[in-house]
């Protein structure tokens, strides 16, 4: 068989999503769909446009989706979130900036204990 | 009825335009004021240390780091008396009239350094630059906190920097670069200062954002997610990974079973018109007697759709009828 190509992808989210639950449903979605870990955040330009941009890359397992998406402002904000989150069983991912409403918005993006 | 309307023209003009203070009140003669005693005790060492520079430069170099050293905690006194009066909302301009008095009056005690006044004179000059910053009435914009925490880093990188130079000899950091140090550890708590630092600052979170903004030409833009799309994927994922599951037991009979349960997927696949164009794209076909290929296959397949594609809703139907 040929290796699936590309590897890692690329989608990207309008500016005007209205919560930050509606982004962490299109990522779980989208990790499933394309049967890939989400990567990385960002701000993005699409054709000028404002956008998210979020980059998944390719996994062979299907064990993905129950993400949880989580804004913070400061860095004490952010180590908080991280500890709490920690002490729940939940794997840290990523960290960047969204746009939520035409917002930026810093995010954390961590993953839910797997069911045992 | 002209002359009244005239006088109360007059009259609102001359009350309600304030005059700026651009150039605050120095009080020079007051001898208790912080640069006084500052000033007192830069002249006194200034003496020893000229005294000493050609016999015995170390000794000279003892005298500069003292007189540094014997500084500091003046400025220090200063300075916490200074975030206790802004904390309780008092002091806004008081600390920045001592910075005034500082940098002229530091002058009047070493007049025999040419350099050193000419030192104090370039620090004065960009205090007065930026005096405009205090006249934006920044405290609209900023908390104090955050002025205190940008004021205390400010203090504390020229604090490393003088316990840096102080290891220097005369020669290579003299009494005239010291004392303009020190009109910068004082410069750096101040309002004025952490308000600029924090612009700077501010300017380089904005390019550092900029710099991480990924540029995408030709990438639509992805539907948002409903909570029933994320169902139906996670119902989809379980069926899924079940079949991996029993690929990989090494188990002949569940292999197999597994390996029918693919088939009879494609073969949903293959049979509706909208899904039957991606199976064709794609290397594997209903006919594929390996379970891990037609797994792959699967894969491939989804990473070809759009995420947001509506023919998802089939694909999941084939998938949780057929492999269940």
């Amino acid at each position: 068989m040929p290796p699936t190509k590309p590897l890692s992808h690329t989608v990207a989210y309008a500016a005007n999503i209205d919560s930050l639950k509606s982004l962490e449903l299109s990522a779980e979605r989208d990790e499933g769909r394309l049967l890939a870990n989400i990567k990385k955040v960002q701000l993005a330009t699409d054709d000028g446009a404002k956008a998210t941009a979020m980059t998944y890359n390719d996994v062979d397992d299907f064990d993905m989706g129950h993400l949880t998406f989580v804004s913070y402002t400061t860095d004490v904000d952010k180590e908080s979130h991280k500890a709490i989150h920690k002490t729940q069983g939940e794997t840290f991912l990523c960290e960047g900036k969204a746009y939520v409403a035409d917002k930026v918005v810093q995010v954390l993006v961590f993953r839910e204990k797997p069911s045992s | 009825m002209r002359q009244i309307q005239i006088s109360l023209l007059l009259c609102v003009a001359i009350f309600a335009t304030g005059c700026p203070k651009y150039r605050p009140s120095v009080d020079f003669k007051n001898p208790n004021s912080l640069v006084a005693k500052i000033n007192e005790h830069i002249k006194a060492q200034n003496t020893l240390y000229v005294a000493a520079l050609g016999s015995s430069p170390a000794q000279a170099k003892q005298i500069r780091n003292e007189l540094i050293e014997d500084a500091l905690p003046y400025i220090d006194g200063a300075y916490i008396d200074f975030i206790t009066d802004i904390q309780a909302g008092r002091d806004r301009n008081n600390f920045v009239l001592d910075l005034v008095e500082l940098g002229a009056a530091a002058s009047v005690g070493i007049t025999k350094g040419e350099r050193s006044l000419q030192i104090i004179g370039v620090a004065l000059t960009a205090f007065r630059g930026g005096r405009r910053s205090l006249d934006a009435n920044f405290y609209k914009d900023q908390s104090t906190p955050i002025l205190i925490s940008k004021m205390d880093g400010n203090r504390a990188k020229v604090r490393t920097t003088i316990l840096e130079r102080e290891k220097k000899e005369p020669i290579d950091y003299p009494l005239g670069a010291a004392v303009s140090d020190l009109v910068d550890y004082y410069n750096a708590g101040t309002l004025v200062r952490a308000f600029t630092q924090l612009q700077q600052d501010t300017a380089l979170i904005t390019k550092q954002s900029e710099d991480d903004v990924l540029v995408l030409k030709g990438v639509p833009l992805t539907r948002a997610a409903t909570v029933q799309d994320v169902t139906d994927v996670r119902t989809t994922l379980a069926v899924l990974r079940t079949l991996k599951t029993s690929l990989d037991s090494g188990d002949a009979d569940e292999i197999k079973a597994a390996t029918t349960k693919l088939q009879n997927i494609f073969k949903a696949l293959e049979a509706d018109p909208d899904t039957k164009r991606l199976v064709q794209v794609g290397p594997v076909t209903s006919a594929e007697p390996n379970g891990q290929n037609l797994l792959q296959g699967l894969r491939v397949i989804f990473r070809n759709i759009a995420t947001d594609d509506p023919v998802h809703s089939k694909i999941d139907k084939a998938i949780v009828t057929n492999g269940r």
